[in-house]
C-alpha cells in the first residue's frame, strides 16, 4: 500500500472525499460481486470522510481509524447500510463533519434494494479486507493520511 | 511444476521402409551396452559391441532402390571406410567384426563376406521382439522369484532379497567382466559416450563421402582412457536452436552402487544395465554369454547362499529379526518360498515371452495351492507350502491381548514363512521394550518404500520432432513417425528413469548418502526414520510432473512407474504399537501431473493425493507462515486455517486468528488488540494481495478467497496433509 512521503496534506477533505468516491465509483473490478463492493466501500469512505479532524489531534493517544472501522462495523447489529453508518460513525466520531462530497454516497448507501443488502452483507462478513480497500483509495486521494503516525501502534508478531 | 528431463542420448534403433515406420526409444549407449554384454561371447566381441554403431548420430539416412531407407553408419562401410581399420588396430578387435554387424550390409558388400562376424547378431536378441516383448532367443538370464502376494507385511523382506540378489549377480558379473575385460593387463571399468552437435554445416548437394568424412566422421573418436572406454559422437544439426541435445552418459561396470548423484548426471550402475525387470515378486537379471559368465548349478547354488547372506546382513541393518527360538526363517524362506533359476537359450525356443517369465511368481504360487500339503497364509493370502508348525490361532497369542486388526487376518492358523517375519518383529519381541531397550518398529508404525517399477508408458501422439537431422537426404524424418515399438532395452529405459526420479527424490533429503536399497534402487524407511519419511513427503509432488525423454532426434512425453508405500503417524507416540502394515497395500504409480498417490496417514486414515490437493496444501500452508503469533499452544496459523476451513476469508481470518493470540499484556500503552490484529491483517494484505492497482488488489484476494474457502469442500482431508507435510514437531534429520 502506499505510503506517502510528504507528511502534510496536500487537499482539503472535501476534495479527498470527492476523489476517493469517485475512484470507489470507477474501480475496475473482475469479481462477480462487484457492484457491491463498490457500494461497500463507499460506505466506508462515508464513514472514513465523517470523521471529526479533532479525532486526529490528541497527543497522548494516536487515534487509528481504520481498526475502529472493523471493530464497530462488525460489533453494529444494525440491518441497512445507511443505519449502519449511521451507528459505526456516531460511535467513532459522534460529533461528525459534513462534507458536500458526502451527499451522493449518503443517497446510496441510503437505499433498501437487493444490491444495498448485498452491500451490508458483504461489508459485515468482510469487513477488514474491505476497510484495506477502502484505506488504498483514501490515502491515494489525500496523499497524506492522519491516521498514518498511529499506524506504529501495532505491535509487531513474532514467533513463539 | 517444471517437468523433469532425461537425456541419455540419441535413438539407436528403427524401422523404415514399406510398412515399417517406427522407432525405438532407448538410446544409443543403452543398446551398444547392452548388445556388449548380452551377445559378446568373448572380450573382443564385448570391445566391438561397444562401437558397433558408432555412427549412428551422424543421422546419415539415404533411400534405397527399393523404396525404403539405410542408416548409414557403419565403420568400415561408406563414408566411414576408413574408421574401422583405425579403432580396430587401436582397441584389439579384428578387422570386419564391427563392419559385417548387420546381414544386410554384409550381402550388398560381397567384399565384407569374408571377414569375421559376431556369432550372435542383433536379430538373435532384439530384432525377435516387435511389439510383443520377448527375452531374445539367445539372450541369458537368471530370475529371482518370490512365491508371495504383494502385501506390505513382506514388503521390506522381499525388497531386501531383492537387493541382495541383484548385487550379488552384479558383483559376479563385474568380476567375470573385469577377468575378461582388459586391455594390456588394464581393465575396463567405466564406459563413457559423449554426445556432441555442430551447427551450420553446409554440404553439397549431394555431398560425397570424403566431404561427409571431413566434417563430421573423422571427428568420432573411440579409444582407452586409462581404465576408461571412451567413445564420442558428433551430430551435426539442421537447427541451431535444437534443444539441449549435448551429453556425456557413462556406464559404470564395477558392480559397485552408485550415488545419487552420480545418477542423476547419467552414469548407470552395471545393475541397472543387467535388471531386465523386476516387480514386488520377481527379479530377471540378463547375464552374458557363457564365454564370459558361465553358470552351473554350483554356481547358482553359490548365488543362493550369498544371497541369503547378503540379505541377512540387510535384515540386520534394519533391525529385522530373521531367527529365533533356534528356527532361521530367513532360510525357511528361501527354502519355501524364494527361488532363483537361470533361463539360458537353447535352440528350442525361438519366442520367449516376457509375460510368461515374469509371472513364475504366480506358478510357484499356483503349485502351493495345488499341493496336498499347501497351506495358505493368514496374514497375505499366500499359498505356500512349510514344516513350520502350525501358529496359534488366537490373535491375542498371535500378536497381542490388544491387537483389534481382526478384519485383516484369515481364520486358520498357518503363517507363510515370509510373513513370520512380521510375527516375529512384534514391538515387544527378543527382549525388546523392557527397561533400556527400544521396542522393535521395524516392521510396525511408519513405513515407506519408494522402488522401481517395470512399466512402459507413453502417448506416441506427444512424439515431437525438435531436428530434421542434416544429412536426412534420404527424407526419413521427413515426415512424423507413427509409432513407438517396445523391447527389453525399453523397459531397461523406463527403469533407469524410475530410478533417477527415486534417487533424485532421496537425494533432496540425504544429500550424500547412498540409497538405503542401492541395487534395487529403493527407498525403504521404517519407524526408526519416520522423521525421514516426514521429511520425504513435501518432496513427494515431484510424482505429480511430466517427465520428458529427449532422445535426439525427438522429445516424447513418458511415463515412468515407481512401486510406492507411504505410511505415517502424526501425533501417535503409540503408532509402532499398532498393526498398521497390514491396513495397506504397495501400488504402483506413474509419474504424471494426473497420478494419485496413496498416503497412510495413521492407523486410520488413508488418503489418496493428487497434485491439485497438494499444490492447495502447499498453498494454505505458504499463507501460513506469515502468522507467527503464539499464545500458550494456540498458534495463531492453525486458528487461521480452521477459519479458512470454515468459511472465513483469509484476511478476517488473519485478524481473529491475531486477536486470540495476541498476549494483550506486551502490546505497548497506545494500543489495543484490535489495532495489533488489523496491524496484522494489513500486513498480510500488503504481502500477498498488494499491487499497483486498488481494483487489481481486491481481485486478487477474491480469488484467493475462493480458493481458501472452498477449500473444505473439495478436499476434506487437506488439514491431515498439512499436518503431514509440514509437521512442526519434525525438526529431525537422518539417523
Amino acid at each position: 500500500m502506499t505510503q506517502p512521503q510528504d507528511k502534510k496534506p496536500k487537499k482539503p477533505l472535501e476534495q479527498t472525499l470527492a476523489e476517493a468516491l469517485q475512484a470507489a465509483r470507477g474501480l475496475d473490478l473482475q469479481s462477480p460481486r462487484a457492484d457491491a463492493v463498490r457500494l461497500a466501500v463507499q460506505a466506508l469512505l462515508l464513514m472514513r470522510g465523517g470523521m471529526n479532524p479533532d479525532l486526529f489531534a490528541r497527543q497522548d493517544r494516536k487515534f487509528n481509524p481504520y481498526p475502529a472501522l472493523v471493530k464497530y462495523i462488525r460489533a453494529s447489529n444494525t440491518e441497512t447500510l445507511g443505519a449502519l453508518a449511521d451507528d459505526v460513525l456516531r460511535n467513532i466520531s459522534p460529533e461528525f463533519i459534513t462534507l458536500r462530497s458526502l451527499g451522493l454516497p449518503a443517497e446510496e448507501i441510503y437505499r433498501s434494494d437487493e444490491l444495498g443488502q448485498r452491500a451490508m452483507t458483504l461489508l459485515k462478513e468482510e469487513t477488514t479486507p474491505l476497510v484495506m480497500l477502502m484505506k488504498r483509495l483514501y490515502q491515494e486521494a489525500r496523499g497524506f493520511d492522519e491516521a498514518d503516525s498511529a499506524s506504529v501502534e501495532s505491535s509487531t508478531p513474532s514467533g513463539a | 511444476m517444471s517437468p523433469i528431463a532425461f537425456n541419455f542420448g540419441p535413438i539407436a534403433r528403427t524401422a523404415a521402409g514399406g510398412r515399417d515406420d517406427t522407432i525405438n526409444l532407448a538410446s544409443l549407449p543403452l543398446h551398444v551396452l547392452l548388445n556388449a554384454l548380452t551377445a559378446a561371447t568373448s572380450a573382443e566381441e564385448f570391445i566391438a559391441w561397444l562401437w558397433h554403431d558408432l555412427y549412428k548420430p551422424a543421422f546419415q539416412w539415404a533411400r534405397r532402390t527399393d523404396g525404403g531407407f539405410s542408416w548409414l553408419h557403419i565403420p568400415g562401410i561408406g563414408a566411414f571406410q576408413t574408421a574401422e581399420k583405425i579403432f580396430a588396430a587401436r582397441t584389439g578387435v579384428r578387422e570386419g567384426l564391427v563392419s559385417t554387424h548387420h546381414p544386410r550390409a554384409v550381402n550388398s558388400h560381397p567384399e565384407l563376406k569374408s571377414l569375421p562376424r559376431f556369432p550372435i547378431l542383433e536379430t538373435e536378441i532384439l530384432s525377435d521382439q516387435g511389439d510383443q516383448v520377448n527375452l531374445g532367443s539367445k539372450v541369458n538370464y537368471i530370475q529371482l522369484s518370490i512365491a508371495a502376494e504383494p502385501a506390505l507385511s513382506t514388503a521390506l523382506v522381499r525388497a531386501a532379497i531383492a537387493d541382495a540378489f541383484i548385487e550379488v549377480v552384479s558383483r559376479d558379473v563385474a568380476v567375470a567382466l573385469q577377468k575378461k575385460l582388459q586391455s594390456k593387463g588394464t581393465p575396463i571399468e567405466r564406459v563413457r559416450f559423449e554426445f556432441k552437435s555442430v551447427s551450420g554445416l553446409s554440404f553439397a548437394n549431394p555431398f560425397d563421402d570424403t566431404e561427409l568424412w571431413n566434417k563430421v566422421g573423422k571427428y568420432f573418436d573411440v579409444r582407452f582412457d586409462g581404465t576408461t572406454f571412451v567413445i564420442e559422437h558428433v551430430t551435426p544439426l539442421s537447427k541451431s536452436t535444437a534443444i539441449p541435445f549435448e551429453t556425456v552418459f557413462t556406464a559404470d561396470l564395477t558392480g559397485e552402487p552408485l550415488m545419487p548423484s552420480e545418477l542423476i548426471h547419467n552414469t548407470i550402475s552395471l545393475s541397472e544395465l543387467l535388471v531386465l525387470y523386476q516387480d514386488s515378486r520377481t527379479i530377471i537379471i540378463a547375464i552374458p554369454q557363457k564365454g564370459i559368465y558361465p553358470i552351473d548349478q554350483p554356481k547358482l547354488d553359490k548365488l543362493k547362499r550369498q544371497t541369503i547372506a547378503a540379505t541377512r546382513k540387510r535384515l540386520d541393518a534394519f533391525d529385522v529379526l530373521t531367527a529365533v527360538g533356534g528356527v532361521d526363517y530367513l532360510q525357511v524362506a528361501f527354502d519355501t518360498q524364494t527361488e532363483i533359476r537361470p533361463l539360458l537359450w537353447n535352440n528350442k525356443e525361438t519366442k520367449r515371452p516376457l509375460e510368461k517369465v515374469s509371472l513364475r511368481p504366480s506358478e510357484l504360487i499356483a503349485e502351493a495351492r495345488n499341493d496336498p500339503s499347501g497351506r495358505v497364509c493368514r496374514l497375505t493370502g499366500t499359498p505356500f507350502t512349510s514344516s513350520l508348525a502350525s501358529s496359534p490361532t488366537s490373535l491375542s497369542d498371535l500378536f497381542s491381548s490388544s491387537f483389534v486388526d481382526t478384519e485383516f487376518t484369515g481364520l486358520a492358523g498357518d503363517i507363510s514363512p515370509l510373513a513370520h517375519f512380521y510375527l516375529l518383529n512384534s514391538p515387544n519381541s527378543d527382549g525388546a521394550g523392557k527397561a533400556g531397550v527400544p521396542k522393535r518398529a521395524s516392521l510396525r508404525g511408519s513405513f515407506m518404500m519408494l522402488a522401481p517399477a517395470s512399466h512402459v508408458a507413453f502417448d506416441e501422439g506427444q512424439a515431437r520432432a525438435i531436428d530434421r537431422p542434416l544429412l536426412d537426404q534420404g527424407g526419413r524424418f521427413a515426415n512424423t513417425l507413427s509409432r513407438i515399438t517396445t523391447t527389453t532395452q525399453e523397459f531397461t529405459l523406463f527403469q533407469q528413469m524410475s530410478r533417477r526420479i527415486i534417487a533424485n527424490l532421496w537425494q533432496s533429503i540425504a544429500p550424500g548418502e547412498p540409497l538405503p536399497l542401492p541395487y534395487l534402487g529403493a527407498v525403504t524407511l521404517t519407524h526408526k526414520q519416520a522423521q525421514s519419511i516426514k521429511l520425504m513427503l513435501p518432496k513427494l509432488k515431484q510424482v505429480f510432473t511430466d517427465v520428458k525423454l529427449h532422445v535426439y532426434p525427438f522429445e516424447i512425453t513418458v511415463r515412468p512407474a515407481i512401486e510406492v508405500v507411504i505410511e505415517t503417524a502424526l501425533a501417535d507416540q503409540k503408532h509402532a504399537g499398532k498393526h498398521t502394515l497390514l491396513k495397506t497395500t504397495p501400488r504402483i504409480v506413474t509419474i504424471e501431473p494426473h497420478s494419485t498417490l496413496p498416503l497412510l496417514i495413521d492407523d486410520k486414515v488413508q488418503i489418496n493425493v493428487t497434485a491439485e490437493l497438494f499444490e492447495r496444501a502447499e498453498m494454505l500452508y505458504r499463507l501460513m507462515q506469515s502468522l507467527p503469533r503464539q499464545k500458550r499452544k494456540i498458534r495463531q496459523s492453525d486458528l487461521w486455517l480452521k477459519l479458512i476451513l470454515n468459511s472465513s476469508d483469509p484476511i478476517t481470518a488473519v485478524f481473529e486468528s491475531a486477536q486470540a493470540t495476541i498476549e494483550s499484556k506486551r502490546l505497548p500503552k497506545n494500543s489495543s488488540m484490535e489495532h495489533a490484529a488489523f496491524g496484522d491483517a494489513e500486513r498480510f494484505w500488503l504481502q500477498h494481495f498488494d499491487t499497483d492497482s486498488p481494483a487489481q488488489s481486491w481481485d486478487a484476494y477474491e480469488q484467493q478467497r475462493l480458493e481458501t474457502t472452498t477449500t473444505l469442500e473439495q478436499f476434506p482431508a487437506i488439514m491431515l496433509l498439512i499436518r503431514a507435510l509440514h509437521d512442526p514437531d519434525t525438526k529431525g534429520s537422518l539417523p
